[in-house]
């Protein structure tokens, strides 16, 4: 017997039990669907978990000033930067403050302007340009960079700010800004002294990391916000600057083991500090288990469509018991016989894959959440739940779908040439 | 197959069979003994339960016989394993069934063709000779329709030609007409003649109809699991 012959043979015999034959699909459709489904969303929140891993500093370490620690008040200062340089496996440590403006800009004012200070050389850890360049360390004047979102900080009056409002449709670029330090508050108040003018020139607009969202952050170098502190001491004494000490001290560690070591020290030190590593290592443990979890789900689901197979096949082969003896005695093969029963629970096996591979793809299409971060089954998706669903996926889907199918033929098609070729004669 | 005019086709002997259930050994055969020659028409009767099937599936290698010989063509089969067996079957037997047992799904034609498919034969040709023979026994009308829509007659019909289309050497009939009202089970056992007479197939059949045997060469009588009488 040919092996078309055999498929045709069997394909008649599943056309035969059309309802049964469906049914018994439809479990196999459902759990090939739920393994592609629970895979892609696995494979989706690992994409977007190493994707947030790439973007978050593993090795940086965030210190404030712990602000409810009021006996034991630190200070973010020099001593400070110095003190966690010190600290063993600290790489380098990177002071930042901010200083507030008052601006001016042709006929725009901007009521408060506030900027970033970072030391120069580290700026490009924290800035990249999307236009320009950044600044220039050795320029004796005030340069910034600044983020298109700050553009909206200059009105011609103080009804402008709203929430749509982008700023003046004017060339932000290689511009110069007029900056008063300390803001409207500054100027109004006839008991603060009005600071020097700086005239901050515009080097370069920052890229933005979300295209949706525009960043409105403005950066200096921190040696020319010290400068301007101390040219206008009585100002910055009079608006309660902090003229020696930073708001949040970056120390980078030399390798993302040591971060622990290095934040239980900074702690010891009184300072509040904070660093991604420390929920990363427990959203991997958490993430490890979920992957797990999923796995289990999905393969529950071709456990039970591997039942829902085997007991249509017993079934079929009980019924067709007589068939078999005749077969047996016109002389067909016990492993033709077999190939017979193993080819249908095969099909069973790839239409049902095939279908379920249809099913997840609809699934995905009609399910996905578009950007804004999700929980589901207490996964974390940051930029949505997508379902990343690759060829190889769907692939193997049906090629575990027909293994179940011949697996779960297996034993039915022994048993069926285990019948004797008497039932045909007798009854 | 070793075929030799003056050596009997099929030769059994001392066959014995003992069916063996939980509480009881029953004995279906004793100490058979039987020759059938290249080219008879053999009825095999004897009441229900006397073993008449029993001996027609011995001899067509469908059991193991518990002792004794079956030579069929000088070859031993009750020696023969169980694949072994499936092919000789195959290549030199044909099978008709009291109660037809077509397959449902095939149609006529493709039920006669279904031992040419078993051995391999290629579907225009196994289907052109099922119409042929299809044709010669009236049925040109019926190549497309399924068992269940042909009359019981036409379905024993069917099984015949479907018994005779790979050109076996011997066909075995279980009761062929025991389903069959008397006017077409005259029809059945006639073309079963014909078959015999013009192709020269050795035809063992059982049956308990003793109008039918007129057509026959040869009665075997079985009385438990005994012959007990052969009358030419
Ligand atoms: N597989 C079997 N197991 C046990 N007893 C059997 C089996 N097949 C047949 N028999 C018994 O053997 C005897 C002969 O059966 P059988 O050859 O079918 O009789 P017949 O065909 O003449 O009616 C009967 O008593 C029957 O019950
Ligand atoms: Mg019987």
């Amino acid at each position: 017997m040919k092996i078309l012959d055999l498929i045709k043979l069997s394909v008649l015999n599943l056309y035969r039990r059309k309802s049964r034959t469906a049914l018994t699909v439809v479990g196999v459709v459902i759990g090939t669907a739920c393994i592609v489904i629970m895979i892609s969303l696995g494979l989706t929140n690992l994409v977007q978990f190493n994707k947030m891993l790439e973007n978050s500093d593993l090795e940086k370490i965030e210190v404030f000033a712990d602000e409810n620690n009021g006996m034991n008040k630190v200070k973010l200062n020099d001593a400070a930067v110095n003190a966690f340089l010190n600290v063993e496996n600290v790489e380098y440590v990177i002071p930042q403050k901010r200083i507030t403006f008052y601006g001016e800009f042709r006929e725009y004012y901007a009521s408060y302007f506030s900027a970033i200070a970072v030391p120069s050389e580290y700026l490009y850890k924290f800035a990249e340009v999307e236009e320009g360049q950044l600044i220039n360390p050795d320029s004796s004047m005030m340069q910034i960079v600044m983020g298109e979102g700050a553009f909206s900080y200059f009105v011609k009056n103080d009804d402008e700010y709203t929430r749509n409002y982008t700023g003046p449709n004017v060339e932000f670029l290689a511009a110069s800004i007029d900056l008063y330090l300390g803001g409207i508050r500054a100027i109004e108040n006839e008991e603060i002294p009005i600071s020097k003018l700086y005239k901050a020139q515009v080097t370069g607009i920052l890229k933005n990391e979300e295209e949706e969202y525009k960043t409105s952050d403005v950066y200096m170098s921190l040696d020319m916000a010290q400068k301007v502190l101390s040219e206008n001491y009585k100002t910055a004494n009079a608006l309660n600057m902090d003229i020696n000490g930073y708001d949040t001290i970056y120390v980078y560690a030399d390798n993302m083991d040591n971060v622990q070591e290095i934040l239980n020290t900074i702690r010891s030190y009184g300072f509040e500090a904070y660093s991604n590593t420390e929920w990363i290592t427990e959203l991997k443990a958490q993430q490890k288990a979920q992957q797990g979890q999923l796995l289990a789900i999905g393969l529950i689901a071709l456990v039970v469509s591997a039942i829902g197979i085997a007991n249509t096949m017993m079934t079929s082969i009980i019924e067709r018991k007589k068939e078999i003896g005749v077969m047996k005695v016109i002389g067909v093969s016990i492993l033709k016989i077999r190939a017979l029963f193993l080819i249908e629970s095969a099909i069973i096996g790839a239409v049902g894959g095939i279908a379920g591979c249809m099913l997840a793809h609809v699934f995905g299409y009609v399910v996905v959440s578009y950007g804004d971060a999700v929980n589901f089954l207490g996964m974390y998706f940051q930029s949505g739940m997508k379902f990343i669903m690759p060829l190889w996926l769907d692939l193997s889907a049906i090629g575990i779908a027909v293994f179940v199918g011949v697996t779960a033929g297996f034993f039915p098609a022994r048993s069926a040439t285990m019948l004797s070729a008497l039932e045909a004669v007798r009854g | 197959m070793i075929e030799n005019k003056h050596e009997p086709l099929i030769i059994a002997r001392n066959v014995t069979k003992i069916y063996k259930t939980d509480k009881t050994r029953l004995k279906a055969l004793a100490n058979v003994h039987l020759d059938v020659m290249q080219g008879e028409f053999a009825a095999i009767v004897g009441t229900s339960g006397s073993g008449k099937s029993t001996l027609l599936s011995l001899l067509a290698g469908l059991e193991k016989p518990s002792a004794g010989r079956i030579m069929i063509g000088g070859r031993g089969i009750h020696r023969l394993n169980e694949e072994q067996l499936v092919d000789f079957r195959l290549k030199n037997t044909g099978f008709v069934f009291q109660s037809f047992n077509l397959f449902e799904v095939l149609t006529a034609q493709e039920n006669v063709a279904f031992p040419l498919m078993a051995q391999g034969v290629g579907k225009a040709e196994r289907m052109e000779r099922a119409k042929l023979i299809l044709n010669e026994y009236g049925l040109g009308r019926h190549l497309h329709h399924k068992p269940n829509e042909l009359s019981g007659g036409e379905q024993q019909r069917v099984s015949i030609a479907r018994a005779i289309i790979a050109e076996p050497k011997i066909i075995f009939a279980d009761e062929p007409t025991g389903n069959l009202d008397s006017q077409t089970a005259d029809i059945i056992i006639k073309s079963l003649a014909d078959i015999n007479k013009q192709k020269g197939t050795t035809i063992l059949m059982v049956t308990h109809d003793m109008e039918r045997v007129k057509y026959t060469d040869r009665i075997i009588k079985i009385a438990d699991g005994m012959i007990s009488e052969q009358e030419a």
